[in-house]
């Protein structure tokens, strides 16, 4: 089931100004419910651009943004609906939490949207649970916890509008390993119900690589590339003009097969490489 | 968009007008602010309008950006022009409504406090513009310097000013940001009465100030690594020395003030 | 020669003792930064790296042990200013470390503040700019600078201290790989150019093995401390601090547990291949 989709988006700031600048060019992508988007590009690529199409927060200088078969211009005023069906968490989200309880700042969202006090509870406890806040965390201030518990806040404060398609800007910016994982295990669990969708735009091939289904590759503001990792990996000349690069066990094996063996380049983690790697020697694991 | 606000940005150049010595710079303002409030005629305007011009011109700063910050503050100036307009009390009446009168004299009452406004924000705007902060800090601590007799901070003083416009742009980017996040989360800036209006603000204020107390913090701390101890010992840069052109430009803006004062004794 | 700071048994704590239990944010932590080293001090977030750092300059006091700079004890004010002026410390935002509206302007902070003459701070900051690969942009409005030229900046302000260390608090944490490239190549050319001592704050594996010496600080305490190759490849040792061995190690290491013959633990793309070549090319291949 389709989710989102995008017919021939352009954006252009300032037009018919000496600062006109085209940072969408006619993209068409599609977001399938139960499934993880990672949209790559370097910075200036057109992704910033994108996503805040996605929620209605730019309107397109041509084409059509349809969520659930609906194009979100349809009634202009109406707009902000949409961004209760699509939820966009910001780079360092931490920096928009203002109310004096977590639990408070978790239920902004779900206020705006009118919903009952009880459903309010209700999502504010969902949420606090999917990115593992404790009942204790949740009386707590939001400006006395450490900088990866404000980002979960954060990230619950969207996910208790249980929006249709969750966006994550960089979520793993400035966090260490572990902080990262966590963030991504909330991701996938906020994904298990099976009819919500997510995004997530990152710099990192080798994050994306590990956690999305799908990649779209954007640059100079067009899609470059869009596949299953698999199939975008494979591809290495494309990933290289986008200027990004590619995951370490990708670059590892397409530099095998430069020196003539025939390695798998669509590998996407340490084990099953070194597993492909044991083939071309002969030997099956 | 908040972008457009440009009001104590700095846009470095090299035009003649970014070259004069931010002292004189800061007198010619002073100046030219006295010039504008003793304008009394259309006459003087007229002058004042040319001035404004030829500085503009000179400074290689787009009108576009300067009509930019005056969209900013497009409400002020509407607000000042409607007062004007429908409270002053005129022989020549035009238009009468219950409380409110229009008349001749309104009218052009009216317009002249526009012009004025804009004027001065112009004015002082291409201050700013053409200056960078810490010249300018330097020169306010320069001329004001015989005020540390009195024992008042003045390098304190500058610098918090320096700092304060340092950071516009910073924050202003910060506030389009927060404002971006909130509306993703469903707050509603735009519509509501006034009281509605305000307590939305609310999630956009509290996040700003607490990032602005972080930003202070961590400045303060590059700062004191980078041994900075108050305005002491400090020495400088770049140094101000004052040229003929900069005294061709006081003289000038001298003659425009006796001018405005000549016509408006003579109401010209 | 004595090393260019040295701590011994430093212990702090964000807590007051009020608060009843006091959390040690570094306990018992000595350690020696030589002279014209590069070290790394990895850890994870939270584990005391940044508190450190912040003793190396003097922004904190040891609430115990004793930090010395090039001989100062940190903890006399008198030495203070003598001691920033030899360590020299970047931030990990950028935009909140330019003081300035001009790039040249911002270099030319620090010199102001020591009080030297107009004609060596032009020098000061020339050379700075230069070394840092932003003398084109001197005239430039920082804000309207990408992130890793800011931190360039940053890092030419410092410079113009002419410190004998500089020390990075996660410098490139909030860049796109591109301006953490552009960072990392500043600092190993200063470091190349100058001989001058870096510490790097980081939880970049890849950064950290850039240095020649790794420190790993888990809630305080050093766990780890030897060369790039003895650290990063200490698998067991860096998973009990909740981070991860670089790739390129850990794939060699699977190798191995697979029955491969493949030697060494490879830090680098090229050597990793290279590696796996020489395995594969070693007697009994079925190429």
């Amino acid at each position: 089931m389709e989710i989102l989709r995008t017919e021939n988006l352009s954006h252009i700031y300032s037009p018919k100004s000496p600062f006109e600048h085209r940072a969408l060019d006619d993209v068409s992508l599609s977001i399938e419910a139960g499934t993880l988007t990672g949209i790559i590009g370097r910075t200036g690529s057109g992704k910033s651009t994108l996503i805040s199409h996605f929620n209605g927060l730019l309107r397109p200088t041509s084409g059509k943004v349809f969520v659930d078969g609906e194009d979100i211009w349809n009634e202009p005023k109406k707009i902000r609906r949409i961004r209760f069906k699509v939820g966009l968490v910001f780079q360092f989200p931490e920096y928009q939490l203002f109310e004096d309880t977590v639990e408070k700042d978790i239920a902004f969202g779900p206020k705006n949207m009118g919903l009952s006090e009880d459903e309010v509870a209700l999502r504010v406890r969902e949420a606090a649970d999917t990115v593992g806040l404790s009942a204790e965390t949740l009386k707590k201030s939001p400006f006395e916890l450490s900088g990866g518990q404000k980002r979960r806040v954060a990230i619950a404060g969207v996910i208790a509008m249980k929006p249709r398609l969750l966006i994550l800007d960089e979520p793993a910016a400035g966090l260490d390993p572990r902080g990262r994982d966590e963030i991504f295990d909330h991701v996938r669990a906020y994904l298990a119900s099976g009819d919500t969708a997510a995004v997530i735009v990152s710099h990192s091939m080798d994050d994306v690589a590990r956690i999305a289904d799908r990649i779209v590759v954007m640059g100079d503001g067009r899609i470059q590339l869009n596949g299953t990792p698999k199939e975008v990996f494979s591809n290495r000349a494309a990933i290289e003009d986008a200027g990004l690069r590619l995951p370490f066990v990708s670059r590892v094996m397409h530099m095998l097969r430069d020196r003539g063996f025939d390695a798998d380049a669509s590998v996407l983690d340490v084990e099953s490489a070194a597993k492909a790697i044991m083939k071309l020697k002969g030997r099956e694991v | 968009m908040l972008k457009d606000i440009t009001l104590g940005q700095f846009f470095p150049g090299n035009s003649i007008v970014h070259r004069i010595d931010p002292r004189f710079k800061l007198i010619l303002t002073g100046l030219f602010i006295a010039i504008v409030f003793c304008a009394k005629t259309f006459a003087s305007y007229a002058l004042i309008f040319g001035l404004l011009l030829f500085i503009v011109l000179n400074s290689r700063i787009s009108p576009r950006l300067i009509f930019k910050s005056l969209r900013a503050i497009l409400i002020f100036i509407v607000f000042t022009a409607v007062l004007n307009l429908f409270f002053t009390d005129g022989e020549t009446v035009w238009f009468q409504w219950k409380f409110i009168t229009i008349s001749r004299e309104g009218v052009l009452f009216a317009l002249k406090m526009v012009l004025r406004i804009v004027f001065l924000i112009i004015g002082t705007s291409m201050l700013t513009y053409t200056t960078s902060p810490i010249m300018l800090t330097d020169a306010i601590e320069l001329l004001c310097s015989p005020l540390k007799k009195l024992r008042i901070p003045v390098h304190e003083l500058a610098m918090m000013m320096s700092i304060a416009l340092r950071f516009i742009p910073t924050l202003i980017e910060e506030t389009d940001k927060i404002m971006s996040a909130q509306k993703s989360r469903g707050a509603d800036f735009d519509s509501g009465n006034i009281v509605r209006r305000a307590r939305a603000l609310i999630p956009l204020l509290i996040p700003l100030f607490v990032s602005a107390f972080r930003r202070a913090d961590e400045l303060a701390t590059a700062m004191e690594s980078r041994c900075y101890r108050g305005g002491e010992g400090r020495t400088r840069y770049k140094i101000m020395r004052a040229s003929a052109r900069d005294y061709v430009a006081l003289v000038i803006f001298a003659v425009f003030l006796a001018a405005v004062i000549v016509l408006g004794r003579f109401g010209i | 020669m004595h090393s260019i700071i040295r701590t011994e048994n430093l212990k702090y704590s964000y807590d007051t003792e009020e608060a009843g239990v006091v959390r040690l944010a570094l306990d018992d932590v000595s350690l020696e930064i030589e002279r014209g080293s590069f070290t790394a001090v990895l850890g994870h977030n939270g584990s005391g790296k940044s508190t450190l750092a912040r003793h190396f300059n003097g922004i904190y006091l040891p609430m115990g042990g004793k930090v010395f700079v090039d001989g100062l004890d940190t903890s006399d004010e008198n030495n203070i200013f003598d001691i920033r002026r030899k360590v020299g410390m970047v931030f990990q935002n950028p935009d909140n470390q330019i003081i300035a509206s001009l790039v040249e302007e911002d270099v030319a902070f620090a010199p102001e503040n020591l009080g030297l003459a107009r004609e060596e701070i032009v020098k000061r900051v020339e050379v700075s700019l230069r070394s840092v690969g932003m003398y084109e942009y001197r005239d430039r409005a920082p804000h309207l600078l990408s992130g890793g030229q800011k931190q360039r900046v940053a890092i030419a302000g410092v410079l113009a201290m002419r410190p004998e260390c500089i020390v990075l608090d996660e410098p490139t944490a909030m860049l796109d790989p591109r301006g953490r490239e552009e960072v990392l190549d500043t600092i190993e050319a200063l470091r190349k150019e100058y001989g001058l001592t870096i510490v790097l704050i980081t939880h970049h594996m890849s950064e950290a093995a850039r240095a020649d010496r790794i420190v790993v600080l888990c809630s305080g305490k050093i766990h780890l401390d030897g060369t790039p190759e003895e650290v990063l490849t200490d698998i067991e040792g860096l998973k009990k601090v909740g981070l991860d061995a670089p790739a390129s190690v850990r794939l060699a290491a699977k190798l191995r547990a697979l029955g491969a013959g493949v030697e060494g633990f490879p830090l680098s793309d090229e050597e990793c291949v290279e590696m796996i070549c020489r395995w594969l090319d070693s007697e009994g291949s079925e190429k």
